[in-house]
């Protein structure tokens, strides 16, 4: 895959059988699927670029890798939890051992893409939407899921 | 160690402090760290610390042991005493006595201390704070269903009161404020959080000043001013932070820094609890003992050791929570903060049934604070955009 990818999320498909949750292979799954009136959210990072949690994060434990990924590295991070203030997608969350949790892409295999039999997870370009072309500011990607 | 680096203190800004210096090329083996305890872990999981039992290797910084094996010296046990900074000596306490250390730079980092108001009791055996493992480890020991009385109401004490709560521990929350988290939130706000710590079985009381904590030797219970009584088996005192600043000045003021940390003395930066920090928005320095202002500054203070210039204009205050159901959200300044620094315009309020948001605005209608708690699974997409909006507002301040 070339390094201009994106996980996409289409919550519409899902159908909350956990199959993505229990594929993350982090001690505490980064996805979570809760339940909405009408059907299923899917919470997972979306690696915004450029990602409000990095720019809010004063320890260096977020950056942003050269294929895109938003990156944590847990022996920097201090659990502050201003990644998750500024978070818009409530992606970034503190864990139960108080450590934060965030996807990591799995190293551009992402284990819940393989597991979702639904379609609700792709990770690729969608030429359609326009994102995968060109990484657009969080603003931007905001307004096309249309929050601003 | 002459030209070398000497940080006093041992916590988060100490540890990033050397981070950011190795990172800018400083070498390690010119970096002391003067640390009473070691290795350092971060107060931000003391919560989970408690609730969760995590063991303490789950809260500590893995950046503690990674320093040392770089080359790092690391006096672990050991205390600055006094200072001499025509001599550029730093006193120390060790174990066996006393010594001096030399700097060519020196950075205090020495950290804040949980503030004691002048209670008659506040000494006795089984009253705590919420400020290291020692209190957590204290609270762990108490047995099942103890009864806990917290005073103060900010994050501190309602995290310790959530955490006392999943242990099976009966709360009281005594708050002498209008209402909780009154520096944080906005009233509405304030008032969905205390509904739910309610729903889990926390008595919470505000408007009441703690008269007295009773007992002999052992806690035994908190009196009002009005006289009414709780029976404790402990007490956390969660009434803020005040700076440890004995070094620098007399006075318990936070040191006075300039925007890359430097203090008036040559050579010698504060960061972190016992210092000043710059704010953002307004460009005023103010005291905020929070985590992401000491790593902020961490930064600046290394930049400018090695030489490079620091133009920096503050931190913007981005806070979350989680007090057991719900979250808390906090970018930029609150009502109660903008009206202290004089730049209070409006404060906007809406809600549902599981949010409240609040939007603070200057006179000039510009945006300068958001707030936002929530109950149950919602994105919160409000706090990216902003904290983007306040970047962007006022991002071009004049200087």
């Amino acid at each position: 895959m070339s390094g201009k990818q994106l996980l996409h999320i289409l919550p519409e498909r899902c159908t909350g059988c956990m199959d993505c949750v229990k594929a993350c292979p982090m001690e505490e799954p980064a996805i979570r699927i809760p339940k909405t009136p009408g059907g299923w959210d899917i919470v997972v990072c979306r690696h915004c670029s450029p990602a409000p949690c990095v720019d809010a994060c004063k320890f260096g434990a977020l950056w942003v890798k050269e294929d895109g990924t938003v990156f944590l590295a847990k022996e920097l991070c201090t659990s502050c939890k201003a990644c998750a203030a500024v978070c818009p997608f409530g992606a970034v969350f503190l864990g139960p051992t108080g450590e934060m949790v965030k996807c990591d892409l799995c190293n551009g295999e992402p284990k819940c893409v393989e597991a979702c039999k639904e379609g609700a997870l792709l990770y690729g370009g969608t030429p359609d939407k326009g994102l995968a072309r060109e990484r657009k500011p969080v603003r931007e990607l905001l307004s096309i899921r249309g929050f601003v | 160690m002459s030209g070398g680096t000497v940080i006093v203190g041992g916590g988060i800004g100490g540890v990033y402090t050397a981070m950011n210096l190795i990172r800018e090329g400083f070498p390690p083996e010119k970096i002391t760290i003067i640390a009473r305890e070691w290795p350092a872990y971060s107060r931000h999981r003391l919560a989970e610390f408690l609730s969760s039992k995590v063991p303490f290797g789950r809260i500590a910084l893995g950046l503690s042991k990674r320093l040392s094996w770089m080359g790092v010296r690391v006096l672990a046990g050991t205390e600055a005493i006094s200072l001499d900074t025509a001599e550029k000596t730093v006193g120390i306490k060790t174990n066996g006595g006393t010594s001096e250390v030399e700097y060519g730079n020196l950075v205090v980092a020495t950290g804040g201390r949980p503030f004691l108001p002048p209670i008659p009791g506040v000494g006795l055996k089984g009253v705590v704070t919420f400020h290291g493992s020692n209190d957590v480890e204290f609270l762990s020991s108490l047995p099942g269903g103890s009864r806990t009385v917290v005073i103060g109401a900010g994050l501190v004490g309602l995290t310790a009161a959530v955490a006392l709560r999943k242990l099976g521990h009966g709360v009281t929350v005594i708050e002498a404020r209008g209402r909780i988290l009154p520096n944080l939130l906005e009233g509405p706000l304030a008032e969905f959080v205390g509904d739910h710590l309610t729903r889990l079985g926390i008595q919470v009381l505000t408007s009441s000043l703690v008269e007295e904590v009773e007992g002999d030797e052992w806690v035994e219970g908190v009196r009002l001013r009005g006289g009414e009584e709780f029976w404790a088996k402990s007490v956390v005192m969660a009434t803020g932070v005040r700076p440890n600043s004995g070094l620098l000045r007399r006075d318990g003021r936070p040191i006075e820094v300039d925007e890359a940390g430097r203090t008036g003395f040559p050579g010698v930066y504060a960061l972190g609890d016992c210092a000043m920090s710059r704010d953002f928005i307004t460009g005023e320095f103010v005291y905020r003992p929070l985590g992401f202002v000491a790593g902020h500054y961490a930064q600046l203070v290394a930049r400018a050791i090695v030489g490079r210039a620091v133009a920096d204009r503050g931190v913007i205050p981005t806070v979350y929570e989680a007090i057991g159901p719900v979250e808390v959200y906090a970018v930029g300044l609150g009502g109660a903060e903008a009206e202290k620094l004089g730049v209070l315009g409006d404060v906007e309020v809406e809600g549902g049934e599981n949010w409240r948001e609040a939007r603070v605005f200057d006179a000039d209608g510009r945006l300068i604070g958001w707030e936002r708690v929530q109950s149950g699974h919602l994105h919160s997409v409000g706090s990216a955009n902003a904290y983007l909006r306040i970047r962007e507002l006022h991002g071009g301040r004049a200087e």
